[in-house]
């Protein structure tokens, strides 16, 4: 189906490409905080690469609310929002830890994120929402490689490795159960076939979490239930997608946005 | 650095930095260093691999995928081989000398065919200049054509 029309429908769906735009912007600033201080310089450049490719995929979803007739500039949009205004889940503004810390966080966010454009691409009504999920699933796909690969070393090398991966693991899990905190309107958005529900996609990315932690020594914090689901043995971190953020948001934000501030409408 | 004054600098970078070298690096060891590889890169299919550089990483599949963030991030590419450089043998340059000439090589050369001369008759339209034809050239010449049968032993033909 093209862009739809009914009023609700549209401001529903403007929301909810607004709150992926604001993960992958908040994330991808997170990543491009270690571009020139990576452990190595392979993972800095690979940082910084990644980095980029969110911007881009939030650049992405600007442009599908643009095609929706939303008139708002995301530059605009991302250097004079107040922190209260963004609608990203709390994971992406943890500040970045130590290395292990920031692999499992973009590890999670990726695995998460793939499950969604998987389902948006698969069978979302909106026909332009899923061409674009196809391609960033492209992009996606080597994220993961990436992540998988350094993970899965880290988690089974050395007893310093191992506790340090498994103490962000456990710390960063309730906040990616956060990113699939429904938005107001979700129900508009799966009635209309843009989306699945939220649960489901949990339950979709706990399935392939729980395959991707095969072989180390960690678990899924979360029991199967009767019907097939998932039920989190821990309470999901919610909040962001009513703009109830942490006082990092608002750091990163200081920072993000203070040249802007400090001088409105300068040409660069 | 331990007892170091903390300094406000107004680039972050360096603000960064400062807060880096603050923390101990600990023991560095030269035996926890990665292995490095070669890094060639395959523009488009069907050209050559080209060198374009090197990566440290603990094994092939971490180097394939820093390479690919590090080489092929801008540039065309479809596929990358990466060569631990351990794997590499060369030649020493001590040796660069067995690659001259001391003596006159020049009957090693194919000087002694006039390839350019027939070539250059023929470009100027030479009628009676000897034809080099390539093997395209003789099929096309003779499509279509019958190939003539052998006389049969009994002289029935």
């Amino acid at each position: 189906m093209t862009a739809p029309t009914d009023p609700a429908l549209r401001e529903a769906l403007a929301s909810y490409l607004l709150a992926l735009a604001d993960d992958e912007l908040i994330i991808g600033h997170r990543l491009s905080e270690w571009t020139g201080l990576g452990p190595i310089i392979e993972e800095d450049i690979a940082c910084s690469s990644m980095a980029q490719d969110e911007l881009g995929h939030s650049l992405t979803y600007h442009r599908l609310r643009k095609s929706l007739g939303v008139e708002e500039d995301p530059d605009t949009l991302n250097f004079t929002r107040p922190p209260e205004q963004f609608l990203n889940a709390l994971l992406c503004e943890l500040p970045r830890g130590d290395y292990g810390f920031t692999l499992v966080r973009q590890t999670l966010y990726d695995l998460a994120e793939f499950t969604r454009l998987e389902a948006h691409a698969e069978s979302s009504s909106w026909e332009e929402l899923a061409e674009a999920s196809r391609k960033l699933m492209q992009e996606e796909k080597y994220h993961l490689a990436h992540g998988e690969a350094m993970t899965r070393r880290l988690a089974t090398a050395t007893d310093e490795s191992r506790r340090r991966i498994r103490d962000a693991f456990h710390e960063l899990f309730p906040y990616a159960l956060g990113l699939f905190e429904p938005l107001p309107q979700e129900e508009l958005l799966v009635q209309a076939g843009i989306k699945p529900g939220e649960k489901e996609l949990m339950d979709r990315f706990l399935d392939r979490l729980d395959g991707f932690l095969e072989g180390t020594d960690l678990e899924v914090p979360a029991i199967r239930s009767l019907e097939g689901g998932w039920e989190p043995k821990v309470r999901p971190v919610f909040g962001g997608r009513k703009g109830e953020h942490t006082e990092h948001l608002a750091k990163l934000l200081g920072a993000m946005q203070m040249l802007v501030r400090e001088h409105p409408g300068a040409q660069w | 650095m331990g007892g170091m004054v903390r300094r406000w600098h107004f680039n972050p970078y360096h603000q960064r930095i400062d807060e880096s070298l603050e923390k101990d690096p600990g023991e560095v060891r030269a035996d926890t260093e990665w292995p490095a590889w070669h890094v060639f890169r395959q523009p488009k299919r069907g050209e050559a691999h080209v060198l374009v550089g090197m990566v440290h990483a603990p094994d092939a599949e971490t180097a394939l995928l820093l390479a690919k963030e590090q080489y092929a991030r801008r540039e065309d590419c479809v596929n990358l081989w990466v060569v631990r450089t351990d794997q590499v043998h060369a030649t020493s340059y001590e040796d660069a000398d067995m690659f001259e000439f001391v003596s006159d090589r020049t009957y090693r050369l194919t000087r002694g065919f006039p390839v350019g001369e027939k070539l250059k008759k023929i470009k100027a339209g030479d009628p009676y200049a000897e034809r080099l034809e390539t093997l395209e050239e003789i099929e096309k010449e003779h499509a279509g054509k019958k190939i003539p049968q052998e006389a049969s032993g009994d002289g029935s033909d």
